[in-house]
């Protein structure tokens, strides 16, 4: 396969994304009275938004050969710190919700140092840091989650503007973003490049830790706005928030054309991934399919999106 | 007048020289191509040029500077490119992307101005003679071609010098002819250029001069008038 002709696959591939997400909401409004409803279709675009918020992030990392396997346990640990402060008498949500951007993104900064500074392949890193932040999340929560939160980030998962649920208006507004940032930023085109061939970028003169850090810190922000959703939507601060979502965001990021290998991604289709796993879950639920089987579903998902994806030949 | 100065220049690693006490002057606009066995210094002189490496005793100037050795960023803003034997390009990626690469140009808003880049990319190509497209994928082009994008993104920086290591290495015979044309044509622009090759038909016809290196030293100097393979074969192996 010719690498132009991989391009036209991929249009291709979200074209198909797309009629499969189609094929899925016909198949489940035959299925289900209750799928193609006005509440049942917010339900799955609000439980969609913190694993497509997510996605988003993953895509970039994945486009540039990375993996971010801490997004999750910097949901819990953003959440969990965020909630200790709370604690303190008088201090606003805002104080909150600034605590849990600063410690998301210090999660984000240490990531993309140590990819940058160090040898150690972003698996690995990722793999650590999401063992500490998770560690750290239960150590000062106890274990256990607080409920009760400031109105301020309640209105995160719970408030509307202009008739819009937040979920879904920070989903949109984070896509948009992306995308803008994926395709229409020199970063973003940094981002392909240096999953294509990271010595081309190298001697490009790009400061290649600045655009790590970038780049994990931009996930890791991803990680705190879905977290913010999250809370705001369960109005409490979990430990366990998040546990097992970098999947879930992963397989949505490949699902919509992103190469492992790197070099090739696509915000609008971890979009259109995302929603295919929201409409999925929200359709086990309603055929009344005990939820243990959506991680079967998850990682078939994950096996035919892989198998789908156009793939280099190797000349 | 030389632009480039190279004087008693020495690297070693462990215990072994591989750069001995290296100097030779390359003037602006000329050819020089460098030639020698395996281990004889080439790669550890290119290091010390790009900046890859510092050098431990020497000095270089350039341009009537001097350079800052061991800074790949300083030599690159000095005007010094070098293109890569694996030429370092993106082959997923579109031929614009790839000649812009880190010298993007953006709007006062942070997005990408599409048609500047387009402008500067498509006098990038003009300037090689190139049947290439900016929307072509680098990996669909023939090696000539991937060549010809690799020296025209080193051309974007408005180089004095360029250094093309092993630019014909990969290639067949009709795509080194290819990549020959677009290197003379780096000297037909007042770029001074700077071969290491292998393949010595290769020197001699992109080069006025040619230096061969032994131990770490230049040992010789050839003028390229006349010259054949056969006798470049033969110095370097004596």
């Amino acid at each position: 396969m010719t690498y132009s002709s991989m391009f036209a696959k991929l249009s291709l591939h979200q074209l198909a994304l797309s009629l499969i997400l189609g094929l899925l909401v016909v198949g489940l409004s035959f299925s289900t009275p209750y799928f193609l409803t006005p509440q049942n279709i917010l339900n799955v675009l609000m439980a969609s938004a913190t694993v497509g918020i997510l996605a988003v992030g993953a895509a970039l990392v994945i486009g540039a050969g990375s993996i971010d396997l801490s997004v999750g346990a910097i949901m819990a640990l953003a959440a969990s710190v965020g909630a200790v402060f709370g604690l303190i008498p008088d201090l606003s949500g805002i104080w909150m919700i600034t605590i849990c951007f600063a410690t998301g993104l210090a999660v984000g900064m240490a990531n993309g140092t140590l990819a940058a500074k160090t040898t150690l392949p972003p698996f690995i890193i990722t793999l650590a840091t999401m063992s500490i932040a998770r560690g750290l999340a239960f150590i000062l929560m106890d274990g256990k989650p607080v409920y009760g939160l400031p109105e301020e980030i309640v209105f995160f998962g719970q408030g509307h503007i202009m008739g819009i649920p937040m979920p879904v208006l920070i989903f949109t507004i984070v896509a948009v973003f992306g995308h803008v940032l994926l395709t229409q930023t020199a970063f973003g085109r940094n981002v392909t490049a240096y999953g294509d061939n990271p010595a081309a970028l190298t001697v490009s003169g790009v400061n290649i830790t600045r655009f790590k850090i970038m780049l994990y810190g931009f996930s890791a922000l991803t990680a705190v706005l879905a977290s913010l959703v999250f809370m705001g939507r369960l109005n409490n601060a979990d430990p366990s928030a998040g546990m097992g979502y970098e999947l879930t965001a992963i397989t949505a990021a490949i699902m919509g054309g992103a190469s492992l290998r790197g070099g090739r991604t696509s915000v609008v289709g971890a979009v259109i991934g995302a929603l295919i796993m929201g409409v999925l879950q929200n359709g086990l639920n309603l055929l009344a399919i005990p939820s243990f089987y959506q991680y079967v579903v998850t990682g078939i998902a994950l096996l035919v999106a892989v198998s789908l994806q156009p793939c280099r030949s190797h000349v | 007048m030389s632009i480039l100065d190279i004087q008693h220049l020495s690297k070693s690693y462990g215990g072994a020289k591989v750069l001995n006490d290296a100097s030779f002057t390359l003037q602006a606009g000329e050819a020089v191509g460098i030639i020698g066995d395996n281990g004889a210094g080439k790669s550890t002189l290119l290091k010390c040029l790009s900046g890859a490496t510092k050098p431990d005793t020497g000095n270089i100037t350039f341009n009537g500077q001097p350079l800052k050795l061991g800074n790949p960023h300083a030599i690159r803003e000095a005007g010094i490119e070098m293109v890569y034997q694996d030429l370092a390009l993106c082959r997923q990626q579109k031929v614009l992307t790839n000649l812009l690469l880190g010298r993007e140009i953006t709007t006062p808003w942070g997005t990408l101005n599409h048609a500047a880049m387009r402008k500067l990319g498509s006098q990038a190509l003009a300037k090689l003679n190139t049947d290439i497209s900016l929307d072509d994928v680098v990996g669909d082009l023939s090696g000539g071609q991937q060549q010809a994008v690799a020296i025209a993104r080193a051309m974007l920086g408005n180089p004095k010098l360029v250094i093309l290591d092993e630019p014909t290495a990969a290639l067949g015979i009709k795509e080194s002819a290819k990549a020959i044309r677009f290197i003379q044509s780096l000297t037909a622009q007042g770029v001074a250029v700077i071969v290491v090759s292998h393949r010595l038909q290769d020197v001699i016809a992109t080069t006025s001069r040619i230096l061969l290196m032994r131990q770490g030293q230049i040992a010789q100097m050839f003028v390229t008038n006349n010259l054949t393979a056969n006798e470049l074969s033969e110095a370097i192996s004596q």
